[in-house]
């Protein structure tokens, strides 16, 4: 597509053609029948006509040319180009003057609206470009675009520079350039008109001895780029409307890549103040969580270290085993807020796969009977229960967080249990205990990282207390976190007649395909 | 004449830890901090009178990973690997299994633990080659398999062909875990590797035919996200 006025196609001129041959047939015929000026109007009225069709050079021609046959054939004396002045130089001169006001009132009104066409053109070049920039996501596809549009609009050879936004990229990227590389002179124009976001070059006002046009890439606040239309010999200025049109597509990408960077910079900013709090959490996590049972550890280990030969056997074996304990504390301590973390950080590998519920809660029970042999842990497990699509090891982990913390906040002659049953499209978990319950105010709180639940009211001896303030800190946060990436639910709910129930609901998923059977017995 | 391990472990403090239990345990143990150094202790310990008789390995080592310690090991001499990896690294440990290592275990764990590993990868892979098993008895089970019985509480248990199929895959490496894929390429076929959910349900009705209470199996345990044990 070169440049729209060239395209224009001229307007058809059989029509004046035959308009003129009409007017001449029935002149032949009414010659005789009508006077001279009767007849004269018929040649007014088919210039008038043959106007609508012809540009007002060709219309007045044809006018002359017709006029000067008039006089030859018709007016007296005949065949001579001889006029009597008083009588047939004004009719002359109302048919050249008609046929000329006419023609040129055509051609305005065909100018128009061709003027009219070419904006219609273009602004549906322009919306069709703006499509073309929304669906197109990568920057470079998008400069790529704004290229191709205006080298095939304006017909010249362009490139398009839009300088590396440092925020985004490392420091050593390369700026985007597409098109031919642009000579120096070029280039330092590009440069000086994103810095002045002002357009340069033939037709701007600016510069007009330039070969080349800059336009800038404007946005809101300030030029993301700029663009180089390099005129070609035979159209030394752009038209004014071509221009406005190379300006607004510019414009668009530049509003574009603003947006683009200014949602990267408040997802950044989004990200370091979700960083910050995580750091928070975990200095929390270390200076509150942490000291207690790195406390004990120390106690343990620095009698034994010192006292070793005055202590009991005994004693020693339950310093260790106060070792042992507080050890693995801090093990599901510091794999909870590890998960935590990397659960928060954002969306992560989670390795899902089909497994079976009695499986993980199984190997939960198996665990947590290794770590507490005197509880009671009933399980009841509903045997047609479907599998889950899930990450076997975050599941263990949110299983073994209910378990314990169950088991740390009841007593230790009450049971913890385990129940799971589905209903419809989804698997219900239910792990229960006989403790004192959890305040209302609390319900949701729990699931906060580093929040505590406090008793002050439930009667408990020294050592219950102690458990009760050194709680998991992050254990029911890292289980809502898994309960999230599985697209389940996690809630609190009293039990009748005391005691907490954590809820869990997951939504079931199809099987793929059934295993196949294999239909014949061993043996 | 004693075992000689090789311990790869970069922590010195764990090292000291671990060689000194094994040491009371009767092992005779060779420690080794970096991947460099591990290799040249297996070049000149293997080529001696005195070859070594398992390696424990540690994956983070300062000088390269441990998995590509493990598989220079693997491609040069027939001595069982016991892996000891960080929590976290799940997939990783897989990929190692099915790599040729003998088992994992994950830190912190208990020397009581990592002796009953050993036990039992020295068996499987040990200086004397045992001809490979081929009956299980634990409590009231009692297994077969070249006369195909599987009896419990001397009754026999009728088993379908997979069933059966995948608890000889288990018996055949008692108490060694073994990995989802190599299972489902054991008993189902190498384009069933990764059809999950084929295992799990078998491994329910298994159990459901051979544990007294399958949620809480004895035998046939579960090791998440890993694969399957069975009970020594």
């Amino acid at each position: 597509m070169a440049r729209m006025h060239a395209n224009q196609p001229a307007p058809p001129r059989w029509p004046a053609a035959t308009a003129w041959c009409i007017a001449w047939v029935l002149l032949w015929r009414l010659d005789h029948v009508l006077n001279l000026g009767n007849l004269a109007l018929l040649l007014v009225l088919s210039s008038a006509i043959a106007g609508v069709w012809l540009t007002a050079r060709a219309s007045m021609v044809c006018s002359a040319l017709s006029v000067l046959m008039f006089n030859w054939f018709f007016v007296e004396p005949r065949y001579t180009l001889s006029v009597h002045l008083h009588q047939d130089t004004l009719l002359l001169l109302t048919i050249m003057s008609v046929s000329c006001v006419v023609s040129y009132l055509m051609a305005q009104l065909r100018l128009a609206a061709q003027l009219e066409q070419e904006q219609a053109q273009r602004a549906e070049q322009l919306h069709q470009f703006g499509e073309t920039l929304r669906a197109t996501h990568a920057v470079t596809d998008q400069i790529g675009h704004l290229h191709h549009f205006l080298s095939s609009t304006s017909g010249c050879e362009t490139c398009v520079l839009v300088p590396d936004d440092a925020s985004h990229h490392p420091p050593h990227a390369q700026p985007h350039l597409h098109g031919g590389p642009p000579s120096h002179q070029d280039r330092q124009g590009l440069q000086v008109c994103i810095q002045r976001s002002l357009a340069l070059g033939p037709g701007s006002g600016r510069d007009e001895h330039q070969p080349t046009l800059f336009l800038p890439l404007r946005g809101h606040m300030r030029s993301l780029g700029a663009a180089a239309i390099t005129h070609t010999l035979d159209a030394p200025v752009l038209p004014q409307a071509l221009r406005d049109v190379l300006q607004q597509a510019c414009d668009m990408l530049g509003t574009e890549i603003e947006r683009a960077q200014t949602l990267r910079h408040s997802q950044r900013a989004k990200d370091d103040a979700q960083n910050q709090i995580l750091r928070n959490t975990l200095l929390t996590s270390i200076s509150h969580d942490y000291r207690t049972p790195l406390a004990n550890l120390m106690g343990a280990a620095s009698t034994i270290h010192d006292q070793a030969t005055r202590l009991s056997t005994e004693k020693i074996t339950h310093l260790a085993q106060t070792i042992v304990d507080e050890a693995q504390h801090l093990h599901r301590m510091t794999s909870n807020t590890l998960q935590l973390a990397r659960l928060d950080a954002g969306p992560m590998n989670i390795t899902k796969e089909w497994e079976s519920l009695q499986e993980i809660v199984g190997s939960v029970l198996a665990k947590t009977r290794l770590r507490h042999p005197q509880r009671a842990l009933n399980c009841h497990i509903a045997h047609d229960l479907p599998l889950l699509y899930c990450d076997a090891i975050l599941l263990v982990q949110l299983f073994e967080n209910l378990v314990e913390n169950a088991i740390k906040y009841s007593p230790p002659n009450t049971s913890v249990d385990i129940q799971a049953h589905h209903r419809d499209q989804t698997l219900l978990v239910h792990v229960s205990d006989e403790g004192a319950g959890i305040a209302d105010a609390w319900k949701e709180k729990v699931f906060q990282p580093f929040e505590r639940v406090h008793h002050e009211s439930t009667p408990m001896d020294a050592s219950d207390t102690t458990l009760l303030r050194r709680g998991m800190g992050v254990g029911l946060a890292v289980c809502k976190a898994i309960a999230k990436v599985h697209a389940a639910q996690l809630w609190v709910q009293d039990r009748q007649p005391h005691g907490t129930m954590m809820c869990l609901s997951f939504p079931i998923t199809p099987l793929p395909t059934p295993p196949p059977r294999t239909p014949t017995p061993p043996q | 004449m004693t075992l000689q391990v090789l311990l790869v472990e970069d922590d010195q403090e764990l090292r000291k830890t671990l060689r000194d239990a094994l040491m009371v345990e009767g092992y005779e143990v060779i420690t080794s901090g970096s991947a460099a150094d591990a290799q040249a202790v297996l070049r000149h310990a293997m080529g001696s009178d005195h070859p070594l008789d398992m390696v424990i390995l540690d994956l983070g080592l300062p000088d390269g990973d441990g998995s590509s310690l493990l598989h220079r090991i693997r491609a040069q001499y027939p001595i069982p690997v016991l892996i000891v990896s960080a929590r976290y690294d799940e997939s990783n440990k897989v990929t190692l299994l099915d790599a040729g290592a003998d088992d994992y275990l994950v830190k912190p764990f208990n020397i009581r633990e990592l002796l009953a590993r050993m036990r039992v990868t020295l068996r499987h892979r040990g200086t004397v080659v045992l001809p490979p098993q081929t009956q299980y008895t634990r409590g009231t089970l009692c297994v077969d398999l070249t006369k195909h019985t599987v009896l419990r509480d001397n009754a026999p248990v009728h088993l379908t062909p997979t069933e059966f199929k995948l608890l000889a895959r288990l018996i055949r490496q008692t108490g060694q875990v073994i990995t989802h894929r190599q299972l489902l390429a054991d008993v189902w076929g190498a384009e069933h590797i990764d059809q999950t959910h084929y295992l799990r349900l078998y491994m329910g009705q298994l159990r459901a035919k051979l544990e007294d209470n399958p949620t809480e199996p004895t035998m046939l345990l579960t090791e998440p996200g890993v694969g399957y044990r069975l009970t020594e």
